[in-house]
């Protein structure tokens, strides 16, 4: 097969935004996007024999860049075929969500997704580090224009500043790891990272930028604050890009440059330790509040939390599986909530209940969803999750163990409360509503197929299933999910202890000293926007101020 | 001590009470003309090197460009200052302060 | 005396054209000179860099940053030139003649600046900068704000000019000559570090240097837009230019001028950022935004003087020519923004700029978040190349820089992505697309396209910032 074809997965849809650019009519622009993210979806399945036959296409780009080159293997393949399906499937699902609004925002929002798709092909498939930088930050522009999409709400244009600013702090690692392995190696290929002209101290610092930039993209503790006030995004965006991709760039960087990294004095630790804070922490966030989406991004801070523990327990394979299953029933799960706060207009879980027998086909998917998140067997969250368990107890501190065993069952009490509260009740002061149409409904079933279907893209099916079958810690795990849920069902010891966690939460949760910071910035601006007085004796006795010390100092380092 | 450097010590006194004015004075005339005084003490210090030098000539040339650089200084600040007490009906400099933070 | 070289020509024609634009009353007279101008440029181009030209005392010569300050005033002349043609279209006849010559004396000065090869020279022609940007500052003189802005920038420029004039003295006093290559040669004594301080004042008053950028914001903000771009684009990074020159005349002092250029690099960027971080005002935002930018090619030059290395210098001579073009392209955007407005242009007022002018809203939104430096935009890549030179085997308290200066660069985003994002979130529901006229379209499609390009293809300027950042990294060779 011809190399170029790998382009296909950022070229489509680039060309596709265009296109949609110059287009007036809504129904048309509807059209177009969903044209272009099928077509997408085609070209993309192509990586799967380009990336068996090792195809790579070079382009040369000049003497600042070097040689650009893009060459799909199975990770990349799979995390491109996530961001081409899922966003296929969000754009579908967008054709109802986003129905009636007018053609300009229309634009704006299938461009920015449509670039966005591109840009997170690109993002893992590009073997060059400083495009990988280019692709890191362009999808995090998007992020940032998505979740401000709405134009009348204040905290959709805060969350999104708020996301940008994070996300970039993080990325300075990754800016700070490239630059020293440019600086040193002089080439920006990956195998530039084994270049011999690194020293020690000079890796662990690449090692280490890299790991605060991926902990910032994946929303991972201390920087998990900006997901769930990402949840101002439209729905499908929270689906495709704060659940399925763009947060899983964060874990593609550390699974991708794990064996370089790995005999890092403390690299492994600092990963594992990371994930489990975030376990526990985004379970934390999904348990103590009421709004939908909240519940849901602090899950997904959580499950990503597994993510980097497994690669810090140096369960590549495992940590892979259950990004691609996590990326399916997320995504399921967003994808169901949008369709009941489409219908309901209202994030709110108290506002809610009893949608089960007005929706049931939303119901019957998300309940899978649901299951598929807490590790019910034989959905395809079971198998990875409890792959993960076991590669911790064998190679993870027992700790670390015991912690990822709590997250799960904090995970089946938030969920079994999350599907109590919206489907389940008494429906409370609010208007009947009816099923979702027919594109939600076609994402959601897709989906759900695939939360049942996934297991069966694994080579090596049947070896885990013995595998997971015969390990204890699966009944362990079981057994938790039970204990969660009972918790859940007896509805007590929340209502008891909830003040405790809101403690926990802002102790842990970094919320105040993330205030502080901020105020701290905010304060230091006011005050020295007071410095400027505008009174012209003063800027004059500034410069005076000025020469005074530089005379000093020019006296004192003269003198040295 | 010869006599540049007597000059240039004076000088420097000279700009020193020059910048002095300019920090105290609050009248916007007054602050032109300690602009004036300071200018005038560079262009003594200008001759006062060339001299020191044995180059009282490249000075002197120096000082009489210096002279006509800052003369169209002086005359832009004046004028303006006839502007300032036209629109703001004063010359304190401490009223021209809206432009702050 | 056989040919007189071209440049000669380049720093001449202004000042002949600048009374002709004013006399004739003819607008294409302007357009007529700035053509001149660039061939003759183009001529110069030709010619190799090392021509000389003396008069008497006077030696002029055009070097590599010469050539590349002459390229973008220029560039930004003439953009600026045809921008005004629209943006000038309701003031009086005499006031568009009286801003076109003085835009000319502007371009000359700059060019003059380029080929000042004396301590003198570099104070006079940045004397005459000066004196034009205060005359174009003061365009709107009977605007109290406007008025009082002029003010402030004539009075502190004077005390700078004063300051530098002291450190000419004892210049000439220690080593009896002006002229830069040989006060590099006359070594280390107290008297140059005393000069060297109060040149630093003097000259840095004018390139902005914190604490004495006092004047900075409040005068290009209140300027009319297309000045505005010039006074941020490249008068201040002139002021720097010369300022740098001298101080590598200086090298051989026995101070680290190097640390100090870094230490108020980063002092240039906190205070920047943080005073623009709370503007409403469009401007003055980016009148704060340039201050700290000059920081970062503060440090770039700074890590050239430290090391030797051009390569900071080159870096900061690139980041130079993407601010130049950025920060023009969002003063030229933000007035387009703000025709019809009296006041000053404020966040809230961009609410729906996408659907009234989507040229100038894209242009102004590319602009910030390249200033944001965001990949692959110009600014990006200016910042990377400075980020790349101080980072190898420079020592950790440098490499702690780049990691404060990448720090700035995000808390920098604060700001402006609210900027991009109120042009596009269009909560202005009644705003109608208002037709641009071509003089509006053009410089910013031009400076638009040319940023973008960049961004993709940075080895484009690779021979100009090369060529100019040898230059100062020649002077610094341990």
């Amino acid at each position: 097969m011809n190399p170029i074809l790998t382009a296909l997965p950022i070229l489509i849809p680039w060309i596709g935004a265009l296109v949609i650019m110059g287009l007036h009519r809504t129904r048309v622009i509807h059209g177009v996007a969903v044209g272009t993210a099928i077509l997408n979806g085609i070209g993309t399945l192509l990586l799967i024999p380009l990336s068996a036959e090792h195809a790579q296409l070079l382009i040369p780009a000049g003497q600042f860049w070097g040689t650009w080159r893009f060459s799909p293997d199975s990770l990349s393949a799979l995390l491109s075929l996530i961001a081409a399906i899922i966003g296929a499937l969000a754009v579908i699902f967008s054709v109802d969500y986003m129905h009636g609004t007018n053609s300009a925002d229309l634009k704006r929002y299938y461009g920015l997704v449509l670039l966005f798709i591109g840009g997170m092909s690109g993002l893992v498939l590009t073997d060059h580090l400083l495009l990988l930088f280019f692709f890191w930050e362009l999808v995090a522009l998007c992020s940032f224009a998505l979740i401000a999409y709405y134009p009348h709400n204040p905290a959709a244009a805060a969350g999104g500043v708020k996301a940008l600013v994070i996300t970039q702090i993080g990325g300075i690692g990754l800016l700070i790891g490239i630059l020293a392995v440019g600086g040193t190696a002089g080439d920006f290929s990956f195998k530039a990272l084994h270049s011999s002209a690194l020293t020690p101290t000079l890796k662990a610092a690449v090692g280490f930028g890299f790991l605060i930039a991926a902990a910032a993209k994946s929303a991972q503790f201390p920087f998990h604050s900006w997901l769930p006030d990402a949840m101002e995004a439209p729905t499908p965006i929270s689906a495709l890009i704060h659940a399925a991709t763009m947060v899983n760039a964060g874990v593609y960087l550390m699974l991708r440059f794990y064996p370089v990294f790995v005999d890092l004095p403390g690299w492994t630790d600092c990963l594992m330790l990371i994930g489990v804070v975030s376990v526990l922490m985004g379970g934390l966030i999904a348990l103590l509040t009421d709004d939908l989406k909240r519940v849901l991004a602090g899950s997904t801070i959580s499950q990503l939390g597994y993510l980097f523990s497994a690669v810090g327990a140096g369960a590549g394979a495992a940590a892979e599986f259950h990004l691609l299953n996590h990326a399916i029933f997320k995504g399921l799960l967003f994808l169901g909530a949008g369709a009941v706060i489409h219908a309901l207009h209202t994030r709110d879980m108290g506002h809610m209940g009893g949608v089960r027998r007005e929706m049931p086909l939303v119901f019957a998917t998300f309940l899978i969803g649901s299951l598929a998140l807490v590790g019910v067997p034989i959905l395809n969250g079971f198998w990875s999750k409890e792959l993960i368990l076991e590669a911790a107890v064998s190679h993870a501190p027992g700790w670390i163990t015991g912690a990822l065993l709590l997250g799960v069952g904090i995970t089946a009490l938030y969920t079994y409360r999350m599907v109590r509260r919206v489907f389940w009740g008494r429906a409370q002061d609010r208007a009947p509503v009816h099923e979702a149409p027919l594109g939600m409904k076609i994402a959601l079933i897709t989906l759900a197929g695939g939360v049942v279907l996934s297991p069966l893209c694994l080579p090596d099916l049947g070896v885990v299933i013995t595998e997971v079958l015969s390990a204890p810690v699966t009944l362990l795990a079981l057994g938790i999910i039970l204990l969660g849920a009972g918790i859940g069902w007896l509805r007590l010891p929340i209502s008891l202890s909830k003040g405790m966690l809101q403690a926990l939460d802002r102790g842990l949760g970094l919320t105040p000293l993330n205030r502080i910071s901020v105020q701290l910035t905010n304060l230091s601006a006011e005050g020295l926007r007071g410095l400027h007085t505008g009174v012209l004796t003063l800027n004059l006795a500034a410069v005076v101020g000025a020469l005074t010390l530089l005379m000093i100092i020019l006296l004192v380092g003269g003198a040295l | 001590m010869n006599t540049p450097a007597v000059a240039f010590v004076g000088a420097l006194v000279l700009v020193g009470i020059g910048l002095v004015g300019t920090l105290t004075c609050r009248n916007l005339i007054k602050v032109a003309v300690a602009l004036q005084i300071m200018m005038k003490g560079v262009l003594i210090a200008l001759v006062a090197a060339g001299a020191a030098q044995g180059q009282i000539n490249l000075g002197q040339s120096l000082a009489a460009i210096v002279l006509g650089v800052d003369t169209i200084g002086a005359v832009i600040l004046l004028a303006l200052s006839v502007q300032v007490r036209r629109r703001f009906g004063t010359l304190d400099v401490s009223a021209l302060s809206q432009l702050r933070r | 005396m056989n040919a007189v070289p071209a440049f000669v020509w380049l720093i001449a024609l202004p000042f002949v054209g600048a009374p002709l634009a004013y006399f004739s009353r003819r607008r294409w007279v302007i357009f007529g000179i700035i053509g001149a101008l660039w061939v003759i440029f183009g001529l110069q181009l030709l010619q190799p860099r090392s021509t000389h030209y003396r008069v008497g005392e006077v030696n002029l010569g055009l070097d590599g940053a010469g050539v590349l300050l002459a390229g973008l005033a220029l560039t930004l002349g003439t953009l600026i030139g045809v921008y005004s043609s629209a943006y000038l279209k309701h003031e009086s006849g005499r006031a568009r003649d009286r801003h076109d010559a003085l835009l000319l004396i502007l371009i000359g000065a700059l060019l003059g600046l380029g080929c000042a090869t004396d301590l003198f020279n570099l104070w006079l022609w940045l004397e005459l900068l000066s004196g034009s940007a205060w005359m174009l500052v003061a365009f709107h003189g009977n605007r109290p704000a406007a008025l009082e802005a002029t003010v402030k920038y004539v009075t502190q420029s004077m005390v700078g000019s004063a300051l530098s004039l002291i450190g000419v003295a004892l210049t000439l006093w220690q080593v009896g000559s002006l002229d830069l290559a040989r006060i590099s040669t006359a070594g280390s004594s107290p008297l140059l570090l005393a000069a060297g301080g109060f040149l630093v004042i003097g000259m840095g008053l004018k390139a902005a240097l914190v604490p004495l950028h006092t004047w900075l914001p409040d005068a290009h903000s209140q300027a009319p837009s297309g000045v505005s771009a010039l006074l941020s684009g490249i008068v201040v990074e002139a002021a720097l230019v010369a300022l740098l020159r001298l101080l590598g005349a200086l090298a051989a002092v026995e101070f680290s001028w190097g640390a100090l250029l870094i230490g108020c690099g980063c002092l240039n960027l906190i205070m920047g950022n943080l005073m623009a971080l709370r503007q409403s005002e469009i401007k003055r935002m980016l009148a704060y935004s340039s201050v700290a930018q000059v920081g970062y090619m503060l440090i770039g030059f700074g890590i050239t003087a430290l090391s030797g290395d051009p390569g900071g210098a080159q870096g900061a001579f690139f980041h130079l020519i993407t601010h130049a073009l950025l920060k023009g392209l969002a003063f030229l955007a933000a007035g387009v923004m703000a025709v019809g407005l009296v006041r000053p242009l404020t966040l809230a007022d961009l609410g729906g700029g996408a659907k009234r002018a989507p040229l100038a809203a894209m242009a102004l939104s590319v602009a910030v978040l390249g200033l944001g430096g965001l990949p692959p935009l110009a600014g990006f890549m200016s910042k990377w190349q400075i980020f790349v030179s101080g980072f190898a085997g420079s020592p950790g308290w440098v490499q702690a820089v780049v990691i404060f200066a990448a720090l700035n660069s995000v808390l920098s985003l604060v700001y402006y992505a609210p900027v991009a994002l109120a042009l596009y979130r269009q909560t202005d529901t009644t705003a109608t697309r208002v037709a641009q006229p071509v003089s509006f379209s053009l410089p910013l499609l031009v400076m638009l396209l040319v940023s973008l390009l960049l961004g993709f293809v940075p080895g484009l300027m690779e021979t100009l910032t090369g060529e100019a950042g040898a230059v100062l990294g020649s002077l610094w060779v341990p």
